[in-house]
C-alpha cells in the first residue's frame, strides 16, 4: 500500500513536469518561429534602408552640385565687387544673381525610415550602433534644413536690395520667350552694382553662409551617411552566411 | 489524455517502465501540440482583427486623401488662374504696350493678389503615426509613401508660406501707386465710399524698377508653385489613392 501511494505521486510530479516541460517546448517553438520571422523582417528592413540611404547620397550629391555652383557665383560677384572698371555682360550678371535664387533646401523623404520609427520596427534592428545612428539621422537633416533656411531667408533680403539697382526682365526675357516679355526699359550697368556697399556686402555674407552651408554637409551628412551606409551592408553580409558559403 | 494517463499509471503500477516511457512522450507530444495549435489559433484570431481594422483604417485614409486630393486641385486652379493676370502687368511693365486703363489694371493688380494657404486634413494619418497604427498596413509601399506624405505637403507649405510674404511685399509696395478704394467702393457699394481723390497714374507704377522686378518675382514663382504641386502633391497623392483602391479591392 505504502509503495503505491509512493508510486501515485511519483506519476502526479512526474504528470506535472510533463506539463511545464510540454508548455516551454510548445512556447520555445512558438519564440523561435516568431524570432527566425523578425530576423526575416529585419533583413527584408534593412534592404529597404539601404535602397533608401543609396537614393538619398544621390540627392545630397545633387544638392551639392548645386551648392558648389552657387558657391561659384558668389566668389565670381565677390571678387568683382569694387573693382574700378567691370566689363561684364549683363546676361552674365543676371544669370549669376539669378542663380543664387535656387532651391537650397534639402529636402530628403524617406518614408521607409520614418515609418520604421514610427511603426517601431526599428527596433528589429538588432545592432545597437546602427540603429542608434538610424535613429539620430534625422538630427543632422534638421540642421542642415534650418541652415539653408536661414541661407534662403538671407537670400531674399539680397534679392530685395538687388531689385533697387537692377532688372531682371531681360533675363526672364530670356528663360521665357514663350510670354513675349520683351526688354526692360531700366537699364542696367554692373560698374553701379559692383560699387554698391551693401550689395558687396551682402555678396560677402552669403558667400560665407553658402560655404558654411556646404562644410555642414560633409559634417552633418556625409559622414554619418558613409557610416550609415557601411554598418547596413556589414548587416546585410551577415544575415546571408549561406548565400556567401553558396557562392565560396 | 485520460487513457494515456490511466495506461501510464497502470505501467507504473506493473513497474513496466519501457510502456511508462513510451506513454510519457506520447503525452508530451500531445501538450506540446495542443499548445502550439492554441498559440497558432491565437496568432490568427489576432491577425483576423487586424486584417480588419487594416481595412477601417484604409477606408477612413482613402475619403481623407480623396478630400486632400481635391483641395490641392482647388489650390492648384488657383494659381493657375492668377497667371495671365501677372503675366499681363509684367508684359506690360515699362510701356504699357496694351493700353491697359486704369481699372483694368486694379482688376489685374487684385488678381495678382491671390495668395493661398494648403489647407489639407490629415487628422486620420497623422493620429494613425502617432498611435502606431500605422503598422497595420501590410502593403509596404503604400505605408511609406503614406509616411513621407506629411514631408511633402511641409515641403510645399515652406515654399507657399515665403511665395506668400513675396505677394505681401508686392501689395504693401504698390501702396504708394495705387488707391484700392476703387476696387472697394465696387465691390461694397453698400459701404458708399465714394471714389477715392487720389489720382492714380498708372504709367508710374507700370515704369517704376522694383515694381517690374515684384512682378518678374510673383510670376517665377507662380510657375515654380506649380510644378511643386504636380511634383510633391498631385502626383503622390493619386499614386497613394490608387494604391489604397487596390488595397480595398484585394
Amino acid at each position: 500500500m505504502e509503495g503505491e501511494t509512493k508510486k501515485h505521486g511519483f506519476f502526479m510530479i512526474a504528470e506535472m513536469v510533463l506539463i511545464i516541460v510540454g508548455i516551454t517546448v510548445a512556447i520555445q517553438l512558438d519564440n523561435w518561429t516568431s524570432n527566425s520571422g523578425d530576423r526575416r523582417n529585419e533583413r527584408a528592413l534593412l534592404e529597404q534602408l539601404q535602397g533608401e540611404f543609396e537614393q538619398v547620397k544621390k540627392t545630397i550629391d545633387t544638392q551639392l552640385v548645386l551648392l558648389n555652383k552657387i558657391d561659384e557665383s558668389y566668389l565670381k560677384l565677390y571678387k568683382a565687387c569694387g573693382v574700378e572698371k567691370v566689363n561684364w555682360p549683363e546676361d552674365e550678371l543676371l544669370k549669376l544673381i539669378a542663380r543664387t535664387y535656387s532651391d537650397v533646401r534639402l529636402n530628403l523623404y524617406q518614408g521607409v525610415l520614418e515609418d520604421a520609427i514610427n511603426t517601431g520596427k526599428l527596433s528589429l534592428v538588432e545592432n545597437d550602433k546602427l540603429r542608434i545612428q538610424l535613429y539620430s539621422w534625422k538630427n543632422g537633416v534638421l540642421k542642415i534644413q534650418s541652415w539653408s533656411d536661414g541661407t534662403y531667408d538671407n537670400t531674399i533680403v539680397f534679392l530685395r536690395y538687388v531689385f533697387t539697382i537692377l532688372s531682371f526682365r531681360n533675363y526672364d526675357n530670356d528663360v521665357w520667350p514663350e510670354i513675349e516679355l520683351g526688354e526692360s526699359t531700366f537699364p542696367n550697368d554692373p560698374n553701379v552694382i559692383f560699387n554698391d556697399i551693401s550689395f558687396e556686402n551682402s555678396v560677402g555674407d552669403l558667400f560665407y553662409r553658402n560655404k558654411r552651408l556646404i562644410k555642414s554637409y560633409d559634417t552633418h551628412l556625409i559622414k554619418p551617411l558613409e557610416e550609415l551606409l557601411k554598418l547596413l551592408e556589414e548587416e546585410l553580409e551577415k544575415s546571408t552566411p549561406n548565400e556567401h558559403s553558396k557562392k565560396d | 489524455m485520460s487513457i494515456l494517463r490511466k495506461t501510464r499509471l497502470t505501467s507504473l503500477l506493473n513497474g513496466d517502465m519501457k510502456k511508462l516511457s513510451l506513454f510519457m512522450m506520447a503525452e508530451l507530444a500531445l501538450i506540446t501540440l495542443g499548445m502550439t495549435i492554441a498559440l497558432q489559433f491565437d496568432q490568427w484570431k489576432d491577425l483576423e482583427n487586424k486584417r480588419e481594422s487594416e481595412q477601417i483604417l484604409l477606408q477612413q485614409i482613402y475619403q481623407e486623401f480623396l478630400e486632400a486630393d481635391s483641395t490641392i486641385n482647388f489650390s492648384y486652379k488657383t494659381y493657375t488662374n492668377r497667371i495671365p493676370a501677372i503675366e499681363k502687368i509684367y508684359r506690360n511693365c515699362g510701356h504699357n504696350a496694351d493700353d491697359i486703363t486704369t481699372k483694368e489694371f486694379m482688376k489685374l493688380s487684385w488678381d495678382m493678389y491671390t495668395y493661398n494657404k494648403l489647407d489639407i486634413n490629415n487628422g486620420i494619418l497623422i493620429e494613425a503615426i502617432n498611435s502606431g497604427k500605422l503598422s497595420l498596413i501590410q502593403n509596404d509601399l503604400l505605408r511609406n509613401k503614406l509616411s513621407s506624405w506629411l514631408e511633402l505637403t511641409e515641403h510645399v507649405e515652406y515654399f507657399e508660406e515665403n511665395a506668400k510674404d513675396q505677394i505681401f511685399d508686392y501689395y504693401n509696395y504698390s501702396f504708394q501707386f495705387t488707391t484700392y478704394r476703387v476696387l472697394d467702393a465696387s465691390a461694397s457699394a453698400a459701404l458708399r465710399l465714394g471714389h477715392s481723390k487720389m489720382e492714380l497714374d498708372i504709367s508710374v507704377i507700370l515704369n517704376d524698377r522694383i515694381f517690374e522686378n515684384q512682378v518678374g518675382w510673383i510670376s517665377y514663382n507662380s510657375e515654380r508653385m506649380l510644378g511643386l504641386y504636380e511634383e510633391f502633391l498631385i502626383t503622390p497623392c493619386k499614386e497613394i489613392v490608387s494604391l489604397i483602391e487596390a488595397e480595398l479591392n484585394n
